[in-house]
């Protein structure tokens, strides 16, 4: 009798919980469903960048990894059309992207002097995060700017920082500006200067050995030590005409002396990515096929020492890098994790990754016994690839020939390197 | 029979448990280490004899300490000193290796000064301590220490009844003995629930915490505990001293750093005073059986003088 009336009661049991999950699946497709029509706009080639700016995340799914381009254009009240322009094939973990930008081109005297009285400025405030691939801006401008050559630069830590070149085309009564961004959040400035190769003619020739220098610290504006400035300003000073389209970022050329040398290599390449040299920069990754950059650098920690733990202290190089910028090669396919772990086997530098099911990548734990949290709570590394902090893992980015791979210790959660995606 | 130690004062015996485990969990120095599994070691044989103590480690600690030692190095990759690569890109290291073995003895000698513990501080005298300060957490802790032990003793007369009644779990077929089996664990599951609910009831009953009740015991805290306790308090605290003062800091994480494996003055100060401490419970034994020799030898004497106490009556 009473088992008989346990089983039953089991047997009870074992249909409510059935029936609670799948009451509960089912609950899950209809959100999910749901979420699929509300969507609502799926993304066209072109797009107009709603009111509010917010592209989300389900739009962006739509498309993401597709071999196609989707574009987004925008219109301010003062003529100023804008136009993203994402290359869905490198979308690899979508996420709410604000691509609305309110420019202004008053009020700049302070930038402009900031970069060494630069002709042109142009103020974009953005309201997003972080970029879920690197996408191309087409600023066009209803008057004519006298620049031929342009960056674009951030404030940070008071400083102004390169994110990278801006394409300047004039016209009679417009001016395209097309950069690329890598970042979506606060207030960046396309800084806009003549080069001498308009001014001066021959003279750049002669010039362009000095000018090597110079443009290899632009490269440089991620770090933050306070060095290595007099070969700089030796330049601004014989480069008197070049100044406007070439130094906005020399003023926080900061990196460390080393990192300079080792750069030497890489000038060349800087310099042929001139206006009108961008034939020769192909030619250039052409045939340096399948090589990339790397470096580990921990520099942040020099500035929160207070916080390191005391056993690790030894492991900070004086100059915060651990691997100098280095070209190594690779083979097709590989990602940036492994290209990292064979760098550092070859180097004897010791070195912790683990995969993480939850981002179906490999997280680095701690290179040359940096670990994660060992410089206070918002602690651990980072990489970016070409300036962009990738919003996915490292074992899922592969690498392209020429890519500049910059490993780095953050002590804030990415804002002290330059990734403001965490706030 | 009991052990001199365990007819000391619950509190000495509490206070040296905790002292001694404490620095076993805490402290990951070698030689610290060495030195209270051989405190341990030499407590457990007096305890339980030499057959279980072996038996305990052959079994137990040496295959426990090898899976340790191993797994910590395929887990954990920091170390200055790389030996090799695993199969997923990861470095064996030579100080992940070491900190491993240094956890499985940790964790070896724990569970011997745990087993230890068991025996000397029985649930009365946990009781006796705690009952004032924390009636209901001290019962349920007492309750949940004696658990296991008495689920044993009583699976072992529950299956003794049942094969009485043919329902062994050594005869029959597989399925059979299988029943049987399920059978006991029934009753045994059954009678603890019950058990556990009686208990709380009988000691409601008896007034368990309540305002103004007393309870008997046999402890005294006479001039023997003084002394003991002044020698536990003085060795621990030179101990601690040296600690603090850093004599055998120890780190394993980045780089091997283990202070005081080339004697110092400081390091050998620590060294005496925790073995001082940790063959505290050994030595109090011993010295008390050589005496008891002693006496006995006297009485010997006395016998040969053909005065025999027992035998006045006669």
């Amino acid at each position: 009798m009473k088992t008989k009336k346990n089983i039953k009661s089991i047997a009870a049991l074992f249909l409510c919980v059935i029936l609670m999950l799948t009451a509960g699946c089912a609950k899950g497709t209809e959100k999910e469903q749901a979420a699929g029509t509300t969507s609502g706009k799926a993304l066209a080639e072109m797009n107009d960048i709603p009111a509010d700016g917010i592209i989300t995340k389900e739009q962006f799914q739509s498309v993401a990894g597709k071999e196609q381009k989707v574009q987004f254009k925008g219109r301010t009240e003062d003529g100023i059309t804008y136009v993203w322009t994402y290359d869905c094939a490198k979308i690899q973990n979508p996420e709410d992207q604000n691509l609305k930008i309110d420019f202004t081109q008053e009020n700049l005297e302070e930038i402009k002097k900031q970069a060494n009285d630069a002709n042109d400025a142009l103020q974009m405030t953005m309201h997003g995060k972080g970029v879920i691939c690197v996408p191309t801006l087409e600023v066009t401008l209803p008057q004519s700017w006298e620049s031929n050559a342009a960056y674009l630069v951030k404030e940070q830590d008071g400083k102004l920082a390169k994110m990278s070149d801006v394409t300047v085309t004039n016209d009679k009564e417009s001016t395209t500006l097309v950069m690329t961004v890598t970042s979506l959040d606060g207030d960046c400035y396309v800084i806009g200067g003549v080069t001498e190769e308009q001014n001066k003619g021959a003279d750049a020739a002669n010039q362009s050995s000095k000018k090597k220098d110079g443009k290899e610290q632009n490269q440089e504006t991620q770090e933050e030590s306070e060095n290595g400035t007099d070969s700089a300003d030796a330049d601004v000073s014989e480069n008197a005409a070049d100044e406007n389209g070439e130094n906005p970022a020399e003023e926080n050329n900061n990196a460390g002396q080393d990192a300079e040398n080792d750069k030497k290599e890489n000038g060349q390449k800087a310099d042929a990515k001139d206006p009108g040299g961008d034939a020769a920069d192909q030619e250039d990754t052409a045939s340096a096929s399948n090589t990339c950059t790397i470096s580990i650098s921990c520099a942040t920690i020099l500035d929160n020492m207070d916080h390191l733990k005391s056993s690790k202290a030894e492991f900070v190089p004086s100059d915060g890098w651990i691997l100098a910028p280095t070209e190594v090669e690779f083979t097709e396919g590989e990602s940036v994790h492994d290209v990292l772990q064979r760098v550092c086997k070859e180097a004897g530098i010791q070195m912790e990754s683990s995969f993480t099911p939850a981002y179906n990548s490999a997280y680095v734990e701690g290179i040359n016994n940096l670990y994660e949290f060992d410089c206070g709570e918002l602690s651990g590394w980072m990489f970016s690839v070409n300036g962009w902090y990738p919003n996915y893992g490292c074992s899922k980015y592969t690498v392209n020939a020429g890519d500049e791979i910059c490993w780095v210790y953050t002590c804030d959660l990415g804002k002290d390197v330059g990734d403001n995606s965490m706030y | 029979m009991k052990d001199t130690f365990s007819t000391y004062h619950p509190l000495l015996n509490m206070l040296y448990f905790v002292g001694v485990i404490g620095v076993t969990v805490f402290v990951v120095h070698p030689v610290i280490l060495a030195i209270s599994l051989f405190g341990g070691i030499a407590y457990s044989v007096l305890l339980k004899g030499w057959k279980k103590t072996v038996k305990f480690n052959l079994i137990f600690s040496i295959p426990m300490m090898l899976i340790v030692a191993l797994m910590n190095p395929m887990f954990n990759h920091y170390g200055v000193t790389i030996i090799g690569y695993l199969h997923n890109g990861n470095p064996f290291t030579l100080e992940s290796c070491v900190y491993g073995l240094v956890m499985a003895m940790m964790l070896v000698c724990t569970m011997i000064w745990f087993s230890c513990y068991t025996i000397v501080m029985t649930s009365d005298k946990f009781i006796y301590l705690f009952g004032k300060i924390i009636p209901a957490l001290s019962l349920v802790l007492s309750m949940c220490l004696r658990f296991v032990p008495k689920f044993i003793r009583e699976a072992g007369v529950i299956s003794d009844g049942q094969k009485c009644i043919g329902r062994s779990t050594e005869n029959g077929s597989l399925v059979k003995r299988a029943k049987h089996g399920i059978t006991i664990f029934s009753i045994l599951v059954t009678w603890a629930l019950e058990n556990a609910i009686e208990t709380s009831d009988s000691m409601k009953c008896r007034g368990y915490g309540e305002k103004g009740r007393t309870a008997f015991s046999l402890y005294r805290f006479d001039k023997r505990d003084i002394l003991c306790l002044l020698f536990m308090g003085a060795s621990f605290a030179l101990t601690l001293f040296g600690f603090s003062k850093g004599y055998t800091f120890c780190q394993y994480n980045p780089k091997i750093i283990v202070k005081g494996i080339p004697l110092t003055a400081g390091s050998l100060l620590v060294y005496l005073a925790f073995l001082l401490f940790s063959v505290l419970p050994v030595v109090l034994e011993l010295w008390d059986r050589y005496q008891w020799k002693q006496r006995r030898k006297q009485v010997e004497k006395a016998e040969q003088a053909n005065y025999r106490l027992w035998e006045v009556q006669d």
